[in-house]
């Protein structure tokens, strides 16, 4: 009987994917990034009622979260050429379409898409964010920069981070997606390297085993953070035992 | 000098603070008493446009501003030449005490850390919480956290202070350490106004007392005129209803 499934081989050939991992992560880090800028600015505006901005927000939101990311994966990838075309045409430029790195689609649509999610728990996490300390900041002459810096942003960072955690493990996996785009990451790069024995089978068995361990250190390296943002939640005041009394109790 | 004159502050219909006039000299406490939700607080707060005030001017010294003319500017030199202490603290609550101190000096004033830190430790001294430096706001008693505001806002030196009913939100035991802190303060020539329920610290620490209500002023003098010998029907009704024994104390 012919080996129906090569154990080994699903070890063996991870070293070879690996390769292909710092262009996952870097897809999935810059797109993370760019998204936490553009959901930044999507919440401000909804937050702050800025009126025609906040109309076009609503609707990229919408747009976002109601159409599959392969179809807007594909929009882009059509979308951006077709675009510069028009513009050589109309202004007499001469960008060359085809010398847009294709890498740069992924990362726009993967930006816009989880940012347009992301916009959602940064609004609510700004929102829960303690009135009296803004109020305080805006009392000691903080500007409005300063007091978002300063106050708010540490603060709904603090709520933030599990969501955007979750956004973060679901952009690594998303990122098996970036084929559309023809950019060859992690996944892409082990149907290339199966096509040589035809062993989908295990590669895919490998992939899964490495998608999965890089959530896993992801999800330990986000619960360190938390934990350490959020110490003075939990901490006990060693030299007081009265306070420690306190706290056990509570 | 803090001089107040024709101000006026709608929340919509509702007329909150009527034509107010008020002239603090230089080192003079003024104490503002009157029943709940005559607009006292309201008053404050548009001193430093934590309420934007519908007509009126504010000087601080011989810096004018007619409130429906102030700039941004206008309104953060009021910010920065005043200081607020809070009826709920308004403490940031991710920040350690000596860090709510530091805040203003380091964000607003751009004083460097290490000296910002030297002087919200001399501050803190001061309010007797030299062993409670490093706590955070959830692990302070409602004294210790007013003790941490009132040293937030001795720091950064304003022109005058503005007091918001700062024993209002604490367990009796602990107004006792709050006044004492703010009498402290008097004495150092501090320039406060301080709106207070506490009828006997009021008359102990003020140099003139101003009964509010329906957001106008009713009746202005030493402690001695309007406590002993109200002219104002409003007033010793008030006072009759507060309810103090006047003439057994001190
Ligand atoms: N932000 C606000 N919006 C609408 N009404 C307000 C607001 N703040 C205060 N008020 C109203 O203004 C009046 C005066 O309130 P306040 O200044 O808090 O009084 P006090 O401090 O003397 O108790 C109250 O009737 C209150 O309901
Ligand atoms: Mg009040």
């Amino acid at each position: 009987m012919p080996k129906l499934f090569d154990f080994e081989l699903v070890f063996s050939q991870i070293p070879e994917i690996l390769r292909y991992l710092p262009i996952t992560l870097e897809i999935a880090f810059i797109s993370m990034i760019l998204s936490l800028l553009i959901g930044l600015a999507t919440a401000l505006i909804k937050i702050k009622q800025i009126p025609v901005l906040r109309r076009i927000s609503a609707f990229y939101v919408s747009f976002m979260r109601g159409t599959p990311i392969i179809v807007q994966l594909y929009l882009t990838f059509y979308a951006v050429p077709m675009v510069l075309q028009y513009i050589n045409y109309y202004y007499g430029t001469n960008y060359n379409t085809n010398s847009i790195p294709p890498i740069l689609f992924v990362l726009l649509t993967f930006a816009l898409n989880e940012g347009a999610y992301n916009s959602e728990s940064i609004r609510a996490a700004i929102q829960s964010v303690d009135r009296g300390g803004i109020e305080a900041g805006h009392a000691m002459g903080m500007t409005t920069f300063q007091t978002l810096r300063r106050i708010i942003l540490p603060e709904a960072l603090i709520v933030a981070l599990p969501t955007l955690g979750n956004s973060l493990i679901g952009l690594i996996k998303g990122t098996s997606l970036a084929f559309v785009c023809s950019v060859v990451e992690m996944t892409a790069a082990g149907k290339l390297l199966a096509s040589r024995n035809f062993r989908f089978f295990e590669m895919y068995v490998s992939l899964a085993i490495i998608y999965w361990v890089v959530t896993i250190v992801l999800e330990r390296l986000m619960a360190h953070w938390e934990k350490r943002l959020k110490v003075n939640e939990r901490r006990l005041p060693v030299d007081d035992p009265n306070q420690r009394l306190a706290q056990e109790i509570r | 000098m803090i001089q107040i004159k024709g101000l006026h502050k709608k929340f919509g219909k509702h007329h909150v603070v009527k034509d107010v006039n008020l002239t603090v000299e230089d080192g003079q406490v003024i104490a503002i008493i009157g029943p709940s939700g005559s607009g006292k607080s309201t008053l404050l707060r548009c001193i430093d446009f934590l309420e934007t005030p519908q007509s009126g001017v504010i000087a601080l010294d011989d810096f004018t501003v007619d409130v429906t003319k102030a700039s941004k500017r206008d309104i953060l030199y009021l910010r920065r030449n005043t200081a607020m202490v809070f009826q709920q603290f308004n403490l940031l609550k991710y920040k350690t005490a000596v860090e709510n101190v530091m805040e203003g000096l380091v964000t607003v004033q751009k004083m460097n850390e290490k000296e910002a830190r030297v002087t919200a430790n001399t501050y803190l001294d001061h309010v007797g919480l030299h062993d409670r430096k490093d706590y955070y706001p959830r692990e302070l008693s409602g004294g210790q956290q007013q003790r941490v505001g009132i040293a937030r806002a001795l720091a950064l030196n304003p022109k005058v202070i503005l007091f918001d009913e700062p024993t209002s939100a604490l367990d009796p035991e602990m107004v006792g350490e709050v006044l004492a802190v703010i009498r402290a303060a008097a004495k150092e020539g501090r320039t406060m106004i301080i709106v207070s329920h506490e009828m006997s610290f009021v008359r102990e620490i003020a140099d003139r007392v101003v009964f509010f209500e329906e957001g106008s002023i009713v009746e202005e003098g030493t402690p001695e005129e309007v406590f002993r010998q109200p002219k104002n029907e409003r007033t010793k009704q008030f006072l009759a209803r507060v309810n103090l024994p006047f003439n057994y104390e001190i």
